[in-house]
């Protein structure tokens, strides 16, 4: 007898249907899987036998044929036990044949016949969600990854006996009630809270803008000034997620890091070691899978020590950066991965780490310390936003008695605003923050006054700025307007995004 | 060696008298298949259960001494004798009997459907 069974596979992040027959006839007792399987696929027969064994069903003594379509694909991964389990069993006659009906399966089986956890279920299900499967029988472990999808009955399963019950009628499965994501239950303490951050009056401020407009940032500064720890600050203080863009992200990590807990609260942070090759920054390897940046998708990719970043690591970033989005090609698969990231970098101003310091003395001579400036190319300069420098806390400030700092809740509060009047200025646009505005539209939409016009001209010229940096003290201008809720861009404004623009003339020139 | 292929002819015996007491029919005994041989050829019902008699020496299992390359050697011998006599499309098993002999007394211990068609790179 034939029965066929409804599941899900993906490409990259895309899920795509496919179908598990399985063909149950007289003959020799074997077990053949089709249809491009990998080596995982394959062991399934020798899984899928012993756990229908081990929970109490008869293996047919059959010759029996599983076909995964479509067959031109290939299929990855064990979790197509379930799906192959629960065909042969209607299609020996132990499962009614209608059971399969409208639902659809996904799922590794152990030996003991519990159902194990599958990886990347999210981009699955919400393409079963879009071509209106009904029912879906899915692994417990990944209820609370999909828990927020509606529109889709969900049942989480333990054991293949439950799924087989529940399909023969007898019921036992409580649907998974939809949770909605809130952007208001994503009040989870920060990581780094800044109010642990003293002094650095300057850079706290720089980060707020930064998160504010969402621009690329550089943090200089001397061994131990508080980069790291300040970059690690800015998760904390960026907007909460939409849904939508909860969802994007949580889809991404499904896929890479397999399971995970309900939708992703907090923004991505994602700082890769300098050792990290172009291959995982970017995405790769036998099935294209995303990299560091896509990982960083609606979050923060952090690169610390910048200069030690292999240059053409480097200079692949410079892409996905103008596009918020990369495309990987491999023998197996061509994906397409969202990477709409917010850069951070930190690097020390000189190898020895004390160029610039108010209280320590470079050891470097002017060759060296311009040598190791070099290593970050022009074009990746180009693309970041803001310049800023840092030096030690001197520890009469660190020790200071007085007030804790403002905490990561009181800036966030002013960056919502912020962004909150950018999106609606930038309303059905296609783009939703002041450092994705297009330069075309810049002039039109970043409304400065004429006297600002005037003190920015004056600065081009004595700063020498091009055209390209023109449009970047302008966004960042834009920027510092929203957060001080002034509608127009005012010549303060302008003098304060230009100081960003300082130390990079400083170190680059 | 000669003992211990009586001892082994006596298991078959046993092997082929236990399995007629259960209802199987005895469908030839010793087949020879090219250069193959088939210990039992049985009858369950709508089935053709082919058997591999075991007899356990002290320490090691019978069942295990079923290798790989022993399971081949019956598949291959099961399909010719499958084909020979109407087809592969018939119900079809194989099955392990293990024997052990103290001295005195033959236990019986019967494998039902102890593995699947073993395939090399001899034949489809």
């Amino acid at each position: 007898m034939l029965a066929t069974v409804a599941s899900f596979g993906r490409i990259g992040i895309e899920g795509y249907p496919m179908r598990v027959e399985v063909d149950v006839r007289d003959g020799m007792p074997q077990m053949d899987v089709v249809g491009l399987p990998d080596a995982a696929v394959r062991e399934s027969r020798e899984r899928v036998r012993t756990a229908m064994k081990n929970s109490g069903f008869r293996f047919p003594t059959a010759s029996i044929t599983i076909n995964l379509a479509p067959a031109d694909i290939k299929k990855e991964g064990p979790w197509y036990d379930l799906p192959m389990a629960l065909g042969i069993l209607a299609a020996s006659g132990v499962l009614p044949l209608q059971a399969l009906e409208g639902v659809m399966a996904l799922g590794a089986l152990s030996l003991d016949g519990t159902v194990g956890a599958v990886t990347g279920a999210l981009p699955m299900l919400i393409k079963a969600r879009e071509r209106k499967v009904r029912r879906a029988l899915l692994p417990a472990q990944n209820a609370r990854e999909c828990a927020s999808l509606s529109g889709i009955e969900l049942l989480p399963i333990e054991t293949l006996g439950q799924a087989a019950a529940y399909l023969a009628g007898r019921g036992g499965l409580q649907p998974l009630i939809p949770t909605p994501y809130c952007a208001e239950n994503a009040d989870v303490p920060p990581e780094v809270d800044m109010a642990r951050i003293r002094g650095q009056l300057s850079a706290r401020r720089a980060l707020e803008i930064a998160a504010a407009g969402g621009h690329n940032l550089l943090l200089i500064g001397t061994a131990g000034s508080g980069k790291t720890m300040l970059a690690r600050c800015l998760p904390g203080i960026l907007p909460h997620m939409t849904e939508r863009e909860a969802l994007e992200t949580t889809v991404i990590h499904s896929v890479t890091d397999g399971f995970s807990g309900g939708l992703m609260q907090q923004r991505p942070f994602s700082a890769p070691h300098h050792t990290t090759s172009a291959a995982a920054l970017i995405g790769g390897g036998r099935y294209a899978m995303p990299g560091e940046i896509s990982k960083a998708h609606n979050g923060v990719l952090f690169l610390d020590e910048l200069p030690e970043f292999p240059r053409p690591v480097l200079e692949a970033l410079r892409q996905p950066m103008e596009d918020g989005e990369v495309t990987v090609s491999r023998v197996n698969a061509r994906c397409v991965y969202p990477a709409r990231f917010q850069l951070v970098c930190a690097m020390n101003p000189c190898p020895c780490g004390n160029y610039g310091s108010r209280t320590r003395r470079c050891r470097c001579s002017p060759h060296e310390v311009q040598r190791y400036l070099s290593r970050i190319s022009g074009p990746l300069l180009d693309r970041i936003d803001m310049v800023v420098e840092m030096d030690a806390v001197p520890p009469e400030e660190v020790f200071a008695p007085g007030a804790p700092a403002e905490s990561s809740a009181l800036v966030r509060a002013r960056v919502e605003k912020a962004r909150a009047v950018q999106s609606e200025r930038y309303e059905q646009m296609g783009f939703s923050c002041n450092a994705r505005l297009p330069a075309g539209r810049l002039e039109q939409l970043c409304g400065a006054t004429e006297s600002a016009r005037a003190l920015l001209m004056q600065c081009m010229k004595s700063m020498g700025l091009s055209m390209r940096a023109y449009t970047r003290v302008l966004r960042v201008a834009r920027t510092i307007a929203d957060l001080a809720g002034s509608e127009r861009v005012e010549e303060e404004h302008i003098a304060e995004a230009a100081s960003y623009r300082g130390s990079n003339e400083k170190y680059w020139k | 060696m000669s003992g211990s292929q009586g001892l082994g002819r006596i298991g078959e015996e046993t092997a082929l008298r236990y399995l007629e007491r259960k209802g199987y029919a005895c469908l030839g005994r010793n087949v020879r298949v090219g250069k193959d041989e088939l210990d039992l050829v049985m009858r369950d019902g709508m089935t053709t259960v082919f058997v591999e008699v075991k007899l356990r020496r002290p320490g090691v299992s019978g069942a295990e001494a079923v290798n790989r390359a022993k399971r081949r050697r019956i598949c291959r011998a099961a399909v010719v004798y499958m084909m020979n006599t109407g087809g592969v499309d018939r119900p079809a098993r194989f099955d392990v009997v293990e024997l052990a002999f103290d001295g005195v007394q033959m236990y019986v211990h019967h494998i039902p459907d102890a593995f699947p068609l073993e395939r090399g790179k001899t034949f489809v």
